[in-house]
């Protein structure tokens, strides 16, 4: 449907600007439209245009990607040809009669996607004068206002991306192109913030859905080049060095259970250095997250061993 | 046809219960955290423990004796009398002494900010005829909170036969009372001190541990009896996220408390 209104629209603005080009002043006209496509006839469409006075004497461009041409006049019948480039490729042939000097009718066939659509359209004269160029210039002004968004836009999109690459966000995965961008995005996703986010949301990550963007550190690990566990493990050995003790509590084992002997053992919660209150905090819940999955892959029998688990858990803190 | 018609509905009608429920599908993810909690972010239960049932809920009951109290025509400025029954409540006590007489205000503030059991039966004497009536009116005001799996016997939270809520009403308790600006209020400040209308000072802190170490948190309140075990309503905000955490029967309160909060929050980032 997008696309018969599309043809619809260019159908009308084609004839329109066929008979609107041209020479200032013009007469008023009333075209009524129809068209049918598919085996289904849309609702005929009235419009008032204005016609110039010699408006059959070139081809004409309607926009950058259609053109006019072939046009001819026999007697008291007009013909033209129509041809739009682009996305949608639009092939037209029109033939108009005119009855007399105030009326005439006509038909334009338009190929699009191998699809034939055929436009019927009536023309009444209206009487009095008008300015025929009014409708060219409204369409260079809208061509150029869709340029000038456009450019917005894509000022705005390099502009997110640069942003964007320079946080490490995932946006720069589907949404950004610029080689500069995805080396500074590269380099930003090395980070023990940016990259315990990704390991995140890679664990909370649905497995049954895939698309592009889904699976963040997957798809950065692809886009840049390292080793998902290679990284992890190397960010793990500079964490506490650095303060990440949040991807240490969350993503380092081996490590995490070391400093928690050692920083969290018997210590109790307002007495503990600021430093190592937040990784104590979440060892201890990530202890107990640890024990739910144990719990949920334990045959029934295991149950002892989980309360001993728990209590080990437990014996390294004080309240 | 008309047999099968039945049960379709009833399947429908359950499922439609299951997918719209907040609570359907909220995983235990701490299941040694406390016999009951309920963790939330935002209208979105994170984890959840057996959140209906029932436990005593130990001193987050003073959170309803004072939304009882503010109800009882509420003058901060009242000096009230400490009776020697008052004086001689078990601990947690802020020290009142038998004959003396604190405002209301400062009464309020002891009971929310240091968990006072003898600021909150000086209360609790001032405001109401007897035990019983208070106690009755403690239980309106639940029935009118939806708190309808609670019964309170105690004001101050002691353990007592037939007291008991969950952590489903205890959270629409907390939220209540944090609506109150000056539970609110309260709840936030981590020492105080009264001043005696014979002019003797007494200090406290708050018995929420949290504040101060765990980012964002504004209360709310603090429990332990014997058979309830480490109790805890705690609230934190941050960056327009609110996470409320509710747990009866805890172990590491603290510990786990601040790691579990923290979770939450890291939840909502991923959104």
């Amino acid at each position: 449907m997008k696309h018969v209104w599309k043809g619809l629209l260019l159908g009308c603005a084609a004839a329109s600007l066929a008979m609107a080009q041209g020479a200032t002043p013009g007469e008023k006209w009333r075209v009524k439209t129809t068209m049918q496509m598919s085996g289904m006839s849309m609702p005929g469409q009235s419009m008032e245009i204005c016609k110039p006075t010699d408006a059959d004497s070139v081809p004409m461009k309607t926009d950058d990607n259609c053109q006019i041409y072939d046009m001819k006049r026999t007697g008291n019948t007009q013909s033209f040809k129509m041809r739009c480039t682009g996305e949608e490729p639009v092939e037209g042939s029109a033939e108009f009669t005119y009855l007399g000097s105030d009326r005439y009718q006509g038909k334009m066939l338009m190929k699009m996607r191998g699809e034939t659509m055929t436009m019927a359209y009536e023309g009444e004269k209206l009487g009095g004068t008008c300015d025929a160029g009014a409708l060219q210039r409204e369409v260079r002004r809208m061509q150029a206002d869709a340029q000038r968004q456009q450019a917005d836009y894509e000022r705005a999109m390099a502009e997110n991306c640069r942003k964007a690459a320079a946080e490490g966000q995932p946006y720069v995965l589907t949404q950004c192109k610029d080689p500069a961008d995805i080396k500074t995005y590269c380099s930003a996703v090395l980070t023990h913030d940016r990259f315990g986010g990704l390991l995140d949301g890679e664990k909370k990550a649905n497995p049954n859905v895939n698309f592009p963007g889904s699976r963040p550190l997957t798809e950065s690990a692809q886009l840049c080049g390292f080793t998902v566990d290679v990284e992890r493990t190397r960010l793990c050995q500079t964490a506490e060095a650095n303060g990440k003790l949040q991807y240490l509590a969350n993503h380092c084992p081996g490590e995490a259970q070391a400093l928690a002997r050692l920083q969290c053992a018997g210590r109790s919660y307002t007495t503990i250095s600021d430093r190592y209150r937040g990784f104590c905090a979440e060892f201890a819940s990530n202890q107990q997250e640890e024990l739910r999955r144990q719990e949920e892959n334990s045959p029934t029998g295991k149950a002892k061993g989980l309360l001993n688990a728990g209590k080990k858990a437990f014996g390294l803190f004080n309240n | 046809m008309r047999r099968s018609g039945k049960p379709s509905a009833f399947l429908i009608g359950a499922l439609l219960v299951m997918f719209t429920s907040p609570f359907a599908t909220a995983l235990d993810l701490y299941p040694r955290a406390a016999r009951s909690y309920l963790l939330v972010r935002d209208a979105e239960v994170v984890a959840e423990r057996a959140p209906t049932q029932r436990l005593p809920p130990a001193s987050l009951a003073k959170l309803l004796t004072a939304l009882v109290v503010l109800d009882s025509n509420w003058n901060a400025e009242r000096w009230l009398t400490v009776s020697a029954n008052a004086a001689s409540t078990p601990p947690t006590r802020v020290g009142l002494r038998a004959g003396e007489q604190i405002t209301a205000g400062a009464a309020l503030a002891a009971m929310l900010i240091r968990s006072a059991n003898d600021a909150c039966r000086v209360l609790v004497e001032n405001f109401a005829a007897n035990a019983s009536e208070f106690q009755t009116r403690m239980n309106v005001r639940a029935q009118e909170l939806g708190m309808r799996d609670s019964h309170f016997v105690d004001p101050c939270g002691f353990d007592a036969p037939g007291q008991h809520s969950t952590v489903t009403d205890l959270l629409k308790l907390g939220r209540r009372a944090h609506a109150v600006p000056l539970i609110a209020h309260l709840a936030v400040t981590p020492e105080a001190q009264l001043i005696t209308r014979s002019g003797r000072t007494v200090r406290f802190s708050n018995t929420n541990q949290l504040l101060g170490r765990l980012d964002g948190v504004q209360g709310l309140k603090t429990g332990y009896t014997v058979q309830a075990g480490q109790c805890l309503i705690a609230y934190a905000r941050r960056a327009g996220h609110d996470v409320w955490l509710v747990m009866l029967g805890g172990s590491e309160r603290w510990w786990l408390a601040h790691g579990m909060i923290d979770d939450a929050f890291a939840a909502s980032n991923t959104h």
